[in-house]
């Protein structure tokens, strides 16, 4: 099996270094080295298919080199995947055996014993969101993965990556392959790390390069500390990128080459934005505008056709239609010659890259005894995006200093049973709330 | 408007189950060191806006990205004539 992954570390200098965090630093030398090292340890795992387990990005960056030059396929598996949807998956994606790697060594279990198909190439597998809805798997194929990243490892030397996603999502992922494709170090903070530790590590470590959230941005700038950061190339992705937060970060880092990307899971890489302005040029939809992508607004929706999509979907499904375009579900609005992202057709809030779905929040007001009916939505906001707003209609007709209470009382009654960032921020009573002829509310604005 | 911010900033803090209270905030204290973290933050961009029908953050020529509670204050007094 060819594995471009397994191709880097024989073509990068050995001394330079491959990840990094403020503890510990391993070169590509190290890996090449354990890489043949792990294929004598674990001569069992040799062309099985394995799924990833640990809590770490230092750790999976460490040990996937080493898990790529043996195995079929891989499942990177987030945490929190709940055991009946892991069972599933194990299932769907034929995996053998399971790796969990912590602090103090790697531990693998056998968990079936099938005969399986060999890969012609190596084949990624990914979880959506696994905390609200059904998550979906999707598998990739590493060379697809790949094939945007620049592959220059002269050039490679001089970027020095920061990482801010976990490893086992897609952005994240993105991030990985894109430093260690032309061989550059990566900088690793943990999920669990403060803003102050990452900014800190990312100063320390001279880190130049940096990809994260919209809402990740604007928090990083209210921090102090965050003017020592010496960027030279910011990304965004996974979140609206809005004007204030792109002319922001201009102003904050003026040497910085600014880019946003959109892209979605099941789409694989999409395209990046390059000119500073939030949105993207309207003249990108259409043919041949990129080599390998394709555009079109179908009801203020747009899909997407790309080679790079994930090669299949295992749970789940995604809109294809018949020339192969994927409904992304973004609604996007055309103003002045840009095409703006407006939000989700399914009505999910993104609350600073998290996802909410209106209909989980609404199921847990309706179950308070005084409210007839709600409606969330999400509501613009300058620091994480969006915010969950909810409109109720009460069962009698409140005073002002009554709304006061019952609102209160109302997001009390959300804690516990759901997370912080889902719990609406702000409540407005309503005499009633407009349904369809089906009797679903009216989401789309 | 302080006092406006500072009761906004309380019942923020009540709303996302901090312990803290304050009668008043100087204004070197650092805004995400008051107990808001960027949720409550956020949140009280919202309430303020609610309140005092203005986002100053929609308004500005030049964006902002306060780090301090003076930072803070002196972009809604700017904004709120």
């Amino acid at each position: 099996m060819t594995n471009p992954l397994i191709d880097i570390f024989f073509k990068v200098p050995s001394e330079r270094v491959y990840i990094q965090n403020a503890f510990e630093s391993l070169t590509y030398g190290d890996i090449k080295y354990s890489i043949t090292q792990f294929s004598r340890d674990y001569p069992y795992l040799a062309g099985k298919n394995c799924a990833l387990v640990t809590c770490s990005r230092f750790e999976i960056a460490k040990v996937l080199p080493f898990i790529a030059s043996v195995s079929n396929k891989i499942f990177l598996q987030p945490k929190c995947l709940k055991e009946e949807v892991q069972n599933e998956f194990y299932r769907k994606s034929d995996i053998e055996y399971v790796i969990n790697v912590t602090n103090s060594g790697i531990c693998t279990s056998k968990v079936s014993d099938i005969s399986h198909v060999q890969e012609i190439e190596q084949e990624w597998l990914l979880s959506t969101s696994g905390t609200t809805g059904t998550p979906k798997l999707l598998t990739y194929n590493l060379t697809a993965l790949m094939k945007t990243s620049k592959q220059d490892v002269t050039k490679g030397d001089h970027f020095r990556w920061g990482l801010c996603y976990d490893l086992n999502r897609f952005a994240g992922l993105q991030v990985y392959l894109q430093a260690i494709a032309s061989g550059s170090t990566l900088t690793i903070s943990e999920s669990s790390d403060t803003l102050i530790d990452n900014i800190k590590l990312f100063v320390d470590k001279n880190v130049n390069c940096l990809s994260a959230t919209p809402s990740f941005w604007r928090k990083m700038l209210m921090t102090k500390g965050s003017e020592r950061l010496d960027l030279n190339r910011i990304t965004l992705g996974g979140e609206i990128s809005d004007q204030t937060v792109l002319n922001s970060l201009k102003k904050h880092y003026e040497r910085s080459h600014i880019v946003h990307i959109y892209a979605s899971t099941e789409a694989g890489v999409g395209f990046s934005v390059k000119d500073g302005l939030e949105g993207f040029p309207a003249d990108y939809v259409g043919p041949s505008k990129f080599s390998s992508i394709e555009l079109k607004i179908v009801d203020d929706i747009l899909w997407i056709k790309s080679d790079r999509a994930a090669s299949a979907i295992l749970n789940g499904a995604i809109a294809i239609d018949y020339d192969g375009f994927v409904n992304t579900g973004d609604v996007v609005e055309i103003k002045n010659d840009r095409i703006l992202f407006i939000g989700r057709d399914s009505g999910a809030i993104n609350v600073g890259g998290n996802k909410v779905i209106p209909e989980e929040i609404e199921a847990v007001m309706n179950s308070h005894p005084r409210i007839i009916q709600s409606k969330v939505f999400g509501k613009k906001n300058p620091v994480l995006g969006m915010l969950v707003s909810a409109e109720v209609v009460s069962e009698k007709v409140l005073g002002s200093d009554e709304k006061k209470a019952f609102k209160k009382e109302l997001i009390t009654f959300c804690k516990g049973k759901l997370e912080a960032f889902k719990i609406p921020a702000m409540i407005k009573f309503v005499e009633h709330i407009a349904v369809n002829e089906s009797g679903k509310i009216v989401r789309k604005k | 408007m302080r006092k406006i911010i500072i009761a906004k900033i309380n019942e923020v803090l009540e709303q996302t189950d901090r312990s803290e209270q304050y009668e008043d905030i100087e204004d070197c204290a650092i805004l995400l060191q008051t107990g808001l973290d960027s949720l409550g933050f956020a949140i009280l961009v919202s309430l303020l806006e609610e309140e005092l029908e203005l986002d100053p953050f929609q308004l500005m020529d030049e964006p902002v990205y306060p780090t301090t509670f003076g930072d803070f204050l002196s972009i809604y007094e700017r904004h709120s004539d």
